[in-house]
Order: C-alpha cells, then structure tokens, then sequence
C-alpha cells in the first residue's frame, strides 16, 4: 500500500496549489464591485429565466447509457488481469457476459436511442 | 520516505507546469507557422516570455464572482479540475525510474481520475447559475463521457495484451517492439478519443468560442479561467504521454543504432512532442464536428469497434496461450521420443535431398517461365516497328518534300526499338543461362 503514498501527496499538493493560486489572485488584483459585473452573462441582455430549467432529456440517456456501459467496463478489469489462467472455461464466461450486453447494445443501436445523443 | 516521495511529485508537476506555459505559446507559433503568419515573438527570443506575462496579466486582473453562483461549487470546481489534471501523472513512468506511484491498477487509477476530471467541467457549468454555461457544461460532459468507453476499452485491449494493469509492465513489454505494429487501428481510434476528452478540435464544439462563448467557463475571470486552462493543456499533455506509454513504448528506445544511449525520459519527452504536434496540427487543419455527429461518431462507430477489438484482442491472448502451452509440451514429448529412437536419422536425410531436389526444379520452372515471361516483350518491339515506319509513311503522304529528313527520324525510332529487342533477347538468356 506504501505506493498509494504518491498519489496522496499529489493530491494534496494538486489542491494546495489550486488553493494557492486563488488566494493570491484574490488578494493581488483589483476588486471592484459593480452590479452589471456580477450578473450572469447573457450577451449584454438583463438576465431572463431560471438558468436552472429543464434541460434535453438526451443528455440523460447519454448518461444512463455511459453508465451501463461503464459496469461492463468494469467487470471486465478482473478478467484482463487474471482471466487467463481460468482457461476457456473462463473465457466463455466473460463472453457469455459481454453477448448479453452485446445485444442490448444492438437493441439500443437499432431503436435509435444513440442517435443525436 | 516521505520527503523522497514529496521531492518525485515536485520533480514531476514543476517540469509540467512549465511544460505547460511552453505549451501554450507552442501551440500559437505552430498554428501561426500553419496558416503563414508568426505566433507571438515579442517577449523575449522567439516569445519564450509571452506565457508568463500572460499568466501574470491573468493573476492581476479582477476575479469577478456571480452574485448568484454557488460560491463555494463555483471556486472548488477549477481546482478539481487543476487537481484531476495532474493527479492522473502519478502512475506515468515518466523515467528509467519508474513511476511516483507504481500501482499495479495503474491504468484503472488514470482512467478513475480521467472521469473525476468531468466533475470539474460539470460542477463549473451548474454553480455558475447561467443559462450559457450550463448549455455548455451538458454539450461537454456528454461528449467526454461518450468518448471515455472507447477510450478505456483501447487501453483495456493494450493491457490484456501485456496481460497486467501496471504502466511499468506495458512500458517493459514494448521493448520488444511497440504496441503500435499489432494495434494500429486502435492507435487511430485512440487518437480521435483523445482530442474529444480534451475537448479539442475537431470536437470543440462544447467551447466554440463563436457560439457557446466558451462554454461552460463563461464566467471564469482571471484566476479561474487560468486553472481551467492549464488543467486543459495538462490534459493534453497527459494524453500525449498516454499514447507514447501505451502504444509508442513510453521510455523504450527506438531500434535505431547508439538508440541505448539516449535515456528514456528524453525518448519519451520526443514520443510526446511528436504526440502532442499532432493534435495542434489537427486543431490547424480540421474544421469542427457537428454536437450530433460527434455522438454518432462516438457511440455508433468508435464503442463497437472498439469492443470488438477487445474481444478479438482477448480470443487472440486465450488462443496463444493455451496453444503455446500445448505445443511446448507437445515438443517437449517429441525431444524425449528423439533420444531414444536415434535410428531414424537416415530417414531424416533422405527427406532433406528429396527437398533439395524439388528445391532446384522449381527454380528452373522459374528460370523458364522468366525467360517465357520476358519474351513477351518482342512483341511490343513488333508494334514498335510496325508504328515507326507506318507513321513515315503517312507523313510521306501528306507531305512528300520532307520524305528525307522524316527517314531519318524513321531510322532513328526503328534504331531504339531494335536496341529494346536487343535488350529483352539480352534479359531472357541472363534468366535462363546467367
């Protein structure tokens, strides 16, 4: 586990930095405050709507899709590293697996939900 | 231990930061190189001081915060991104070393924190409470989630190749050759997945600064707008020394001659160079996908080939190493039968004159057929001759002065394809006799 100790101190030391950088700049620049400033930014036009409306409902299926596939993706990981040695056996076991994802993907292709999303 | 640790984390984000600020200005002088015009050059020798007085512009302009954004989602969301952005080059072997962090889930770790990256994206859009940079924020995080699952089934098909997930074995696996020869095709379809994760061009579209007026980071000012910047150019370099890793050989020398020479670090350093001029001269030359066709590109085209490439990449590993390991017992059995029936060895010399013999035939056959193959040729010299004094004679006919001097000429092409028959005549006994 001693080599995860890497990775802690790149985090640490990613978002120190980060930190860092915004402090300075808040501190260093200019702070003018001005009402037309700090509106959201509409194209010089007073802001108009909640920006928090309903948005395309394909975005979400791009996301349930992606998670889907996602859960393949991981439950292949076991087989790459160690799949192998469990002989053919194991093998048509992980295709058994990835056919039956397979065609739920060729469902999805032919029903058009991948397309514009 | 961990001072040691702290100095190879220093030793690799300072390089990059800076690798970064070059970058920036690269970018500027390549594409102005590419469309006949100068990058900057102003500050100092060949503009080497522009990205630092632009990151000191950026520092020291206002930092302008929405009154209506989630503050503290607001300011969180350009560090993640900063923090996904070099957090992911802990595992790179970035040296004959190895890496800060040499998991054995190396490749899982990148891709992990490759994903936590869209956080960045996704949290900067939604706090920023505008109707832009929301839009901008969707268009993006769709496009680098549809782009990942290639994506990471590309490096999946390198790993059940090299048979492990840890970045110093795929790297020590291709110093026997790049993974580039057998994968070729995936390296053109990681290509493409890398420029939609950077959010690159052609795939820019989530930032067209046309339209979208750059997306989800609208309204980012200074400082912020500086962290998602770098984080995007640390990106790609990530991307580049990614590709150079998994398919280039990372730190492995080319097989060229004094190749042992040149150490690792300054071999990957070129592969990522290469790399990255790639994508610039990419960004140059092609014009941007449309939001659908990029999806389609995604999901229809690039998630099938890519699975199926795994599973042809993983029938191949399964197939060489159960018949490998049967043939090696298989011969192993033949050696052990050798030893003790030592009489048959006449039989073995008498199948190698058999094959010998055969051997010679077939390359008189050849000779023969050679020699056939070049006479052919006279009959092209035929028509030669037949043409040269065929067109003296019509010219003759039409204009009966100039008779001689066109007899000469007539002479002269019967002269080179009579030397063209020489030639073949010359070629056909060199095949049969030479």
């Amino acid at each position: 586990m001693t080599e995860y100790l890497g990775v802690l101190v790149y985090f640490v030391l990613a978002t120190g930095l980060g930190v860092v950088i915004l402090a300075l700049c808040v501190t260093v620049s200019p702070r003018r405050l001005d009402l037309e400033k700090a509106t959201a930014y509409e194209c010089g036009y007073d802001p108009f709507g909640a920006a928090r409306s309903p948005f395309d409902i394909g975005f979400y299926l791009v996301a349930i899709l992606f998670l889907v596939f996602d859960i393949e993706c991981a439950r292949r990981f076991p087989w790459i590293v160690g799949g192998t040695p469990t002989g053919w056996a194991g093998f048509s076991g992980l295709i058994c697996f990835l056919a039956v994802l397979t065609l739920g993907f060729i469902y999805e292709y032919c029903k058009g939900s991948l397309d514009w999303s | 231990m961990l001072l040691y640790v702290l100095i190879m984390v220093l030793s690799t984000v300072v390089p990059l930061l800076l690798a970064v600020a070059f970058l920036t200005l690269a970018e500027r002088r390549v594409m102005g190189a590419m469309q006949r015009r100068r990058g900057p050059n102003v500050w100092g020798p060949f503009g080497v001081l522009q990205p630092f007085w632009d990151g000191l512009k950026l520092m020291l302009k206002e930092p302008v915060l929405p009154s209506n954004a989630d503050m503290v989602l607001f300011l969180w969301a350009p560090i993640l991104s900063f923090l996904t952005s070099q957090a992911a080059w802990a595992v790179l072997p970035t040296s004959a070393a190895g890496a800060v962090s040499d998991l054995n889930l190396g490749t899982m770790y990148l891709l992990a924190v490759g994903s936590l990256g869209v956080y960045g994206v996704l949290l900067a859009g939604w706090s920023s409470n505008s109707k832009y940079a929301f839009l901008g924020c969707c268009r993006s995080v769709a496009q680098r989630i549809s782009y990942e699952l290639p994506m990471s089934l590309t490096v999946r098909t390198a790993c059940v190749i090299v048979g492990s997930l840890n970045w110093s074995e795929l790297v020590d696996f291709q110093h026997g050759g790049f993974l580039l020869w057998p994968l070729w095709p995936l390296f053109l379809i990681w290509r493409i997945c890398c420029l939609a994760e950077t959010n690159r061009a052609p795939f820019d579209l989530p930032e067209a600064e046309a339209e979208l007026v750059a997306g989800f980071n609208v309204e980012y000012a200074s400082m912020g707008f500086a962290l998602f910047f770098i984080a995007e150019y640390a990106n790609l370099l990530r991307m580049g020394t990614v590709t150079s890793c998994l398919f280039l050989g990372g730190t492995a020398p080319l097989p060229i001659p004094f190749g042992d020479w040149i150490p690792g670090t300054l071999w990957l350093a070129l592969k990522t160079v290469a790399v990255v001029y790639t994508f610039i001269w990419v960004r140059a030359t092609l014009p941007r996908y449309r939001y659908d066709q990029l999806m389609t590109l995604g999901w229809k085209k690039l998630l099938p080939l890519t699975l199926a490439a795994f599973v042809a990449n993983a029938t191949r590993v399964m197939v060489f190493w159960s018949a490998s390991y049967k043939l090696c017992i298989s011969i192993f059995i033949k050696i052990e039968n050798l030893k003790i029936k030592n009489l048959k060895l006449h039989l073995v010399f008498k199948t190698y004159r058999l094959i010998l013999k055969i051997f010679f035939l077939m390359v008189q056959a050849a000779k023969l057929i050679g020699a056939g193959s070049a006479l052919i040729a006279l009959a092209g010299v035929g028509a030669g001759i037949g043409i040269v004094f065929g067109s003296l004679i019509q010219s003759a006919s039409r204009n009966p002065l100039m008779a001689k001097q066109r007899m000469g000429y007539a002479l002269l092409g019967f002269a080179l394809t009579e030397s063209i028959a020489l030639f073949t005549l010359l070629v056909a006994f060199l095949i049969l006799f030479g």
